[in-house]
């Protein structure tokens, strides 16, 4: 554990939470209340019933979110995807990847502080039960540096029985993204050597979530996130972030009589509930996740004093010096663009993959592109059709595009079962008689299942047609 | 040029080891436009992960390229390859030592089987490619690759077990071949059931030339 030496005021030249001999230094944020701290509480508890439901609802006859790695189909609120999809991901995750820096150049890290699952898990679930479990910041602090007596080993395997089991949970969860509910509680039955590999992801994610959020914290976000270490060439002077005004504050003081003083009494609260323990008011720096807790402890100590509150706040670094704010920049517009590209095309393919199956044609690799004789020419032409609905499935391939007296000739109807994926061959045959040269052919592929009518062109082959009656009548 | 009111404002800051003894802001000697970097303490944590990255590597290091005592991947794909030759190869050994032209006899008058050797020779051995689907090698008058199996003539032997051998093994390796072009071995696409049916199949097709077995 680390060791705890008396810091001084968090400085811009070294980490707060790293002594000088490089052991750790362990924060223990004060308590805050405040409006921000409600909202992103609330907000927080929204985000982790969406992460917990998203594997229990189903759409489509899958959940919202199943990622079904053993049998390659991936089911993204009522679309599947198959493999051969998967490349619309990239615009997915490209438009969604700008959108943060859209979100960041406007309006800093944002996501750090309300969103990111690290954060959500960290302040929303284990900080809590810390505090509820081992009290406010003094208290924990005094019991972290007391000798273990009885008290302390029994808070402590409260505490720790409690991350664990909490960690167990969302470890669950997660697993259940990618093997479904059902197969979960069947897994679980089973017990952990029926299926050693999937315990194992469990167990792998149980400890990291114990390891992270019980005594990492922070320090992922400041030395580890890549996103985190994005953020200088992502913001600019204009974008918003948590700013001390200085103009107003300074220079700090306590003091009763205040004429050559600025707002700021120096009461160090801004920084006792900083979870990064850095000072807000030596500006914006690299291990602020903009979770706004000081602005709340500073709005509360100026409510009191009875002066105007926002003297930490969210603000750009032009309006805090007072200057002309500007939300309007060109990377506002580069991002913005570049996101809603991806995003629209992402959006795009995927309505036109949201088909309950999937089906490509074609020609018969291997063989001549066609057989001609006295009686018929001939092409031979290769089906793929793949069920993504967990119900059967009836097909029928027709032809609704074809040269004159062209028959189908195989199996035009299939069955498909439940994610079943199916390879045959149809022949297409002209009468040599009716036969008028090469031609353009469509195959249109008809289901129970309600969607659109697919339709895939390909082209009839065949040979000259002088050709071919010279080599009938000489037969 | 502006001055910055924060950095006024910091301690001096020394280089080397003589701002260490003061007990100053330690900076890196080098400098590149003007900016210096500070030479604080990496976290302890930090250190550690990177050292045990260094053993780590070791390990893996003496393990698999000086021990030998963990298999690479190519090793695990060439372990595999080899187990499935190997059973390939003792199927075929199970298979030869009750094989024998009786049997293929045998088999040439069970529908059953003749039905599936047919199978296989139009499909999945794509035998009539090159000797076509009617057995002439002939395709609306154009010759293809292969001898004709219809013509009563067996250039490499014409025991059923002479035929199986060729699917299986190929033209012997002394045979001039048809225009220069030779059987290749099946066995490595097929398995030994596979082409003594197709034997059946061709034995059943040509009657006459296997009426002595």
């Amino acid at each position: 554990m680390a060791t705890q030496t008396k810091k001084n005021s968090p400085s811009l030249e070294q980490v707060t939470t790293i002594n000088e001999d490089g052991s750790r230094y362990f924060l223990h944020p004060s308590d805050v209340r405040g409006v921000f701290t409600s909202l992103r509480r609330w907000f927080g508890y929204i985000l982790i019933a969406i992460y917990v439901a998203l594997p229990w609802i189903p759409i489509n006859g899958y959940p919202a979110v199943f990622i079904d790695l053993a049998n390659r189909r991936f089911h993204l609120f009522g679309i599947t995807l198959i493999p051969q999809d998967l490349w619309v991901l990239f615009f997915g995750i490209s438009g969604l990847g700008f959108l943060l820096f859209f979100v960041t150049a406007l309006l800093g890290r944002l996501w750090c502080g309300w969103a990111c699952p690290y954060t959500v898990f960290l302040e929303h679930v284990y900080r809590r039960i810390e505090r509820w479990i081992d009290g406010n910041a003094p208290k924990r602090r005094k019991l972290d540096a007391a000798p273990w007596t009885g008290s302390k080993i029994v808070k402590r395997l409260i505490k720790y029985s409690l991350y664990f089991l909490v960690s167990t949970l969302l470890a669950h969860v997660f697993l259940a993204y990618f093997i479904s509910i059902p197969e979960l509680w069947n897994y679980m039955a089973l017990g952990p050597f029926a299926h050693p590999f999937s315990f194992g992801v469990v167990a792998f994610f149980t400890i990291t979530f114990l390891f992270c959020f019980a005594w990492f914290r922070e320090q992922f976000c400041i030395i580890m996130c890549p996103y985190g270490r994005l953020q200088s060439v992502l913001t600019d002077e204009q974008s918003v972030v948590i700013g001390y005004d200085e103009k107003r504050g300074e220079p700090r003081g306590k003091g009763k009589p205040r004429n050559n003083l600025g707002d700021c009494i120096d009461c160090h609260r801004c920084v006792h509930v900083c979870p990064t323990g850095i000072d807000i008011r030596n500006g914006l720096q690299l291990e602020c996740i903009g979770c706004a807790a000081c602005i709340d402890a500073c709005d509360q100590v100026m409510g009191a004093l009875k002066l105007p509150k926002g003297l930490v706040r969210y603000d750009s670094e032009v309006g805090l010096e007072r200057k002309k704010k500007k939300w309007i920049r060109p990377r506002i517009f580069v991002y913005g663009i570049l996101g809603l590209i991806g995003l629209i095309a992402f959006t795009t393919v995927a309505f036109f993959k949201a088909s309950p199956y999937y089906v490509n044609v074609f020609r018969s690799r291997g063989v001549a592109p066609f057989v001609a004789d006295a009686e018929s020419v001939r092409n031979q032409f290769e089906f793929l059709v793949i069920n993504k609905r967990n119900q059967p499935v009836n097909f029928e391939v027709v032809l609704t595009e074809a040269p004159p007296g062209a028959t189908l000739v195989g199996e035009t109807e299939r069955q498909l079962d439940p994610l079943e994926e199916e390879a045959f061959q149809l022949k297409v045959v002209v009468p040599s008689d009716q036969y008028a040269g090469p031609a353009d052919l469509k195959f249109a592929f008809k289901s129970n299942l309600p969607g659109k009518l697919r339709e895939m062109k390909e082209s009839f082959s065949g040979p000259n047609v002088y050709y071919l009656k010279r080599l009938i009548e000489g037969e | 040029m502006k001055t910055d009111e924060k950095t006024d404002t910091l301690p001096d800051v020394k280089t080397g080891t003589y701002a260490r003894e003061k007990g100053e802001i330690v900076l890196r000697e080098h400098k590149f436009d003007g900016i210096q970097e500070y030479d604080q303490r990496l976290p302890n944590w930090w250190l550690f992960t990177f050292y045990m990255m260094i053993v780590a590597f070791l390990a893996f290091w003496v393990g698999y390229y000086n021990l030998g005592i963990n298999e690479s991947m190519s090793d695990k794909v060439d372990a595999q390859m080899a187990a499935i030759q190997k059973r390939r190869d003792d199927q075929m050994q199970e298979l030869l030592a009750t094989l024998d032209d009786k049997t293929l006899m045998d088999w040439s008058r069970n529908q059953d089987i003749v039905g599936e050797g047919k199978s296989l020779y139009l499909g999945k051995g794509t035998c009539a490619t090159c000797h076509s689907a009617d057995l002439t090698a002939i395709n609306n008058g154009i010759p293809l690759g292969g001898r004709s199996l219809a013509d009563g003539e067996w250039v490499h032997g014409g025991n059923p077990m002479d035929v199986f051998r060729i699917i299986s093994d190929g033209s012997p390796p002394d045979a001039e071949g048809l225009n220069g072009a030779k059987m290749v071995p099946w066995k490595v696409l097929l398995s030994g059931q596979e082409i003594a049916k197709i034997t059946a199949f061709l034995i059943h097709s040509n009657p006459n030339d296997f009426e002595d077995y």
